[in-house]
């Protein structure tokens, strides 16, 4: 069971810490948690579910005890600066140095939502669930996360120019 | 098609399957949404992009040290809540979690040293008068204790764990002794890490874990002195480690003034010369 497990774990430990070592000491933990929580898994939740939520929050327990990047404020005002990262290339090596420095300029309470909606597959209930948020803030989170990262990887930052919010 | 645009959120619900069907016509047949959506869809396919699969060799390094610790903390009866990753501990990395083995062969150790010590002590209690044999008795505590700690330190050394034994309660507060978390102290040399492991074995309660009839350990004095309180202060916490390739225990006392906090002093082993204190 820690092996099948271990490899999702990991991933999502990756990509909310986005580092190889911060992410190993987060599984590492993660399933240490598994394995004293399996007892007491009463299945009213999926396996699944509840091992990300396991991850999710050892991944956010690293990230506190390391202190490396500091939670930019949850007021909606993203404070990307002026480090843009380059745009991604289609290369595997640069990619992932893209997509995990951009990830980390989102403050965790973001890119949580977007990790497990688009590396897990969760649906926003599902993440709602290992969240404990809200459907609805799930699915605001998710979408402001993605806007976020938009001009990060490469992109721009708002098409409302072209989408004015106006009727057409 | 509705007549506005949806906004970024309903686009991003989309994306997800999660839309309305009046979002989905809007954007079926609006090239400004379309091109939103496609950046969306850009940001999900890189943040899904897989993430290296790691060695096996690694898989299962990783799964033996989880059952390592797991069971060496005692099961799940004492650990939190399924949700609440605990156990942790200090090290960056964290190579020498006790294989299962070396664990049990360590428990058998301290159980020996534990059975000689009692032998001990009911030798030379039975050596004594009987008009002394209740305050014989009571000296019990402190000696059995000694070989308990001895067997701790000796388990924590060779990165094996221990569980302390059972006993009667002590008849004044002693300080808790957390020899389940102790191993994951291992190797110390930087305050800051340890700092941060103190803190994480009070979080997650295995500090608390094990019952204990230890009397205050000879250190006390010496620790409290080093950390600038009344030498007669009793420590919180106390458990052994290695500091910088010594043997050594960390003691953690309250110190109480306009804020209350606690200082952790670490002192060898042996001589109970204070190496390093600092405030948690």
């Amino acid at each position: 069971l820690l092996r099948s497990q271990y490899e999702r774990v990991f991933a999502v430990c990756r990509r909310l810490t986005g580092n190889d070592a911060d992410a190993a000491d987060a599984a590492q933990e993660s399933l240490i948690a598994i394995v004293r929580g399996l007892p007491r898994f009463d299945g009213r939740s999926r396996l699944s579910t509840w091992v990300y939520r396991i991850a999710v929050n050892a991944s956010l327990d690293e990230l506190r005890r390391r202190r490396r990047r500091p939670d930019l404020g949850l007021d909606g005002s993203f404070d990307f600066g002026a480090e843009k990262v380059s745009p991604g290339g289609s290369e595997g090596v640069a990619d992932r140095l893209d997509i995990d420095a951009a990830l980390l300029r989102l403050p965790v309470d973001f890119r949580a939502p977007v990790v497990l909606r688009d590396l897990c597959g969760l649906d926003y209930a599902e993440i709602a669930e290992v969240l404990d948020l809200p459907p609805g803030t799930v699915r605001s989170r998710i979408s402001r996360g993605r806007a976020a990262l938009v001009p990060l990887l490469g992109g721009n930052q708002s098409d409302t120019t072209l989408r004015p919010s106006t009727p057409t | 098609m509705t007549e506005r645009h949806p906004d970024d959120e309903a686009l991003s619900a989309v994306l997800d399957g999660e839309g309305g069907d009046d979002d989905r016509i809007h954007v079926d047949g609006c090239a400004p949404c379309q091109a939103r959506l496609a950046q969306f869809r850009g940001v999900s396919l890189a943040v899904g992009a897989a993430v290296p699969a790691r060695a096996d060799s690694e898989i299962s390094a990783a799964v033996s040290r989880a059952l390592a610790a797991a069971g060496a903390s005692g099961g799940s009866g004492a650990t939190r809540a399924a949700w609440a990753p605990a156990g942790r501990s200090a090290g960056r990395r964290r190579p020498n979690r006790t294989p299962p083995k070396a664990a049990r062969l360590a428990a058998i150790a301290a159980i020996v040293v534990i059975v000689a010590g009692i032998t001990s002590v009911i030798a030379v209690t039975s050596h004594h008068s009987r008009a002394k044999e209740s305050s014989a008795a009571s000296a019990t505590i402190p000696r059995v204790a000694g070989a308990a700690g001895a067997a701790a330190s000796a388990a924590a050394a060779s990165g094996s764990t221990t569980t302390p034994p059972g006993g009667g309660p002590p008849s004044t507060p002693a300080p808790r002794t957390p020899s389940a978390a102790s191993p994951a102290l291992g190797n110390q040399s930087d305050p800051t890490v340890l700092a941060a492991a103190l803190r994480a074995m009070e979080k997650d309660g295995s500090a608390g874990d094990a019952a204990t009839f230890l009397s205050p350990p000879a250190c006390t004095e010496p620790a409290a002195s080093g950390a600038g309180l009344d030498p007669s202060s009793r420590p919180l916490l106390v458990a052994p480690l290695t500091w910088k390739g010594q043997d050594a225990q960390v003691l953690v006392f309250a110190v109480s003034g306009p804020t209350t906090s606690q200082r952790a002093v670490v002192v060898d082993a042996d001589s109970c010369a204070v190496l390093v204190s600092f405030t948690l």
